[in-house]
């Protein structure tokens, strides 16, 4: 199923809708466009297994749905997302047994009926019976929940984001060493210790492999990449790597550390 | 005596094709683990797959034997409902190996397939059962919730780990009971 875990699938997901709700639920009707292509469900039924859960194999699809359910102002994405798994896991086994009879569908639809109580959970209906202070307690309350949970919204959404770069560097199809060198060139560049290339003057499709690979983006030629990769550090090293400047381990510099004091003898 | 031996037959070849898969294990295999002649199994079981076939039926009469305990007189919702929380406690049970049907399914892909024919027949049965009580229950789309109920508990089903395991028990059980409810 390395489906699950192709770029093409997310950028698929993009396309889904123009709302976070709409691009997650459209991860059933990508899947089911997939399998209508021709060839592609005889191969699938022939490779099936019932694997261990998907939201274990799948660590790229799994931090952007969980983005988007973030997003989507579910208020347990984590929990809406390893649902949405269990239903697909259950819709592709049904589309081995009965292939073509709307499995995926019903499984949107499912999705669709968690995801609408999902995000109606904080059930604030009663509230409104009370009168007077009450209410503007809870309005308070409400206030101050609304601006903690976005905080807290804020700060999984930057872990999440973490969690996904990470994943999609562990699924890159390139050599990891290559990938462990440019992106140690580039904390350098980040740290301000070397300077940044100058796009404009490298091959443009060096430009282009560079960019993806520093911006987490999967690339889509991995063979053609990592040659340019390693034309681009080679390039890099021979151009630009003079202008490097490591500063002392030690804190000290050539300019700053004058030696002082009595003890010196000075 | 026939009898026994016959059920003791079975019984080992069920606990190895639960453990290892059905194509995984040979009859050589069911031998030596039950520590009989090979002409003895043959004197119960015509065939391999007649073996699985009995294994098949064996499993299934178990499982519903113990979906069906439960309140007679409940209303259909709360049968539906304790059909699928049943099921899905009984998944959840760490001795649970997986769906003898769904993995007999799957590891006999051929549809012509004796095995395969009965692995269906199971999870129409299965499906069946659902809908009828989503009917009795007087949701208007009742296949559909059926088939839903149905990838609820078959997706929570696959994994192996332990813990990973139990939560997915969980989120099914939410999933089937927010179904339930919203299903008109």
């Amino acid at each position: 199923m390395e489906i699950l875990n192709s770029s093409w699938l997310l950028r698929m997901l993009e396309n889904g809708g123009s709302k976070p709700s709409e691009k997650l639920l459209s991860l059933f009707s990508c899947l089911e466009t997939w399998l209508g292509a021709p060839g592609i469900r005889e191969r699938f039924v022939a490779d099936f297994k019932p694997d261990p859960m998907l939201n274990q194999r799948c660590p790229a699809l799994t931090a952007r749905l969980t983005e988007l359910a973030t997003q989507a102002r579910i208020s347990r994405p984590e929990v809406f997302v390893a649902q949405m798994l269990i239903l697909l896991q259950g819709a592709l086994t049904e589309e081995v047994r009965n292939p073509g009879l709307g499995a995926l569908n019903a499984a949107r639809v499912a999705a669709r009926a968690i995801l609408e109580d999902a995000i109606q959970r904080p059930a604030l209906k009663p509230a409104w019976k009370w009168s007077g202070a009450a209410v503007a307690s809870i309005l308070i309350g409400m206030a101050g929940y609304l601006v903690g949970s976005q905080i807290a919204v804020e700060t999984t959404a930057d872990s999440y984001q973490k969690a996904y770069n990470q994943a999609m560097l562990e699924s890159s199809p390139i050599n990891p060493d290559l990938i462990a060198k440019v992106m140690a060139l580039q904390a350098e560049i980040n740290a301000g210790h070397c300077p940044a290339p100058q796009l404009f003057a490298m091959p443009q499709d060096q430009a282009a492999a560079y960019m993806d690979m520093i911006t987490y983006r999967a690339s889509m030629h991995p063979l053609q990449d990592s040659e340019r990769l390693t034309k681009f550090l080679v390039w890099y090293k021979q151009n630009r790597e003079w202008e490097c400047y490591f500063p002392p381990s030690n804190g000290h510099t050539a300019v700053s550390w004058v030696p002082r004091g009595k003890q010196y003898g000075y | 005596m026939a009898t026994k031996m016959r059920e003791y037959i079975l019984e080992v070849a069920s606990d190895l094709f639960l453990t290892q898969g059905i194509n995984a294990t040979s009859v050589d295999a069911i031998v030596a683990k039950a520590d009989i002649a090979k002409v003895t199994l043959y004197k119960y079981f015509k065939s391999k797959e007649q073996l699985i076939l009995e294994y098949l039926k064996d499993y299934d009469d178990k499982l519903w034997s113990i979906l069906s305990k439960g309140d007679e007189h409940a209303s259909a919702e709360t049968q539906l409902t304790n059909l699928v929380i049943n099921l899905l406690e009984l998944i959840g049970n760490p001795d649970f190996k997986g769906f003898a049907f769904i993995n007999a399914g799957v590891e006999f892909p051929q549809s012509d397939s004796a095995v395969h024919q009965t692995s269906r027949e199971f999870s129409r049965n299965l499906r069946n059962q659902l809908a009828k009580l989503a009917a009795a229950a007087g949701k208007k789309n009742a296949e559909v919730l059926a088939l839903q109920l149905q990838m609820v508990i078959e997706g929570a089903s696959v994994s192996n780990e332990l813990q990973i395991k139990a939560e997915a028990i969980e989120h099914a059980k939410d999933m089937a009971r927010i179904l339930i409810d919203s299903a008109k």
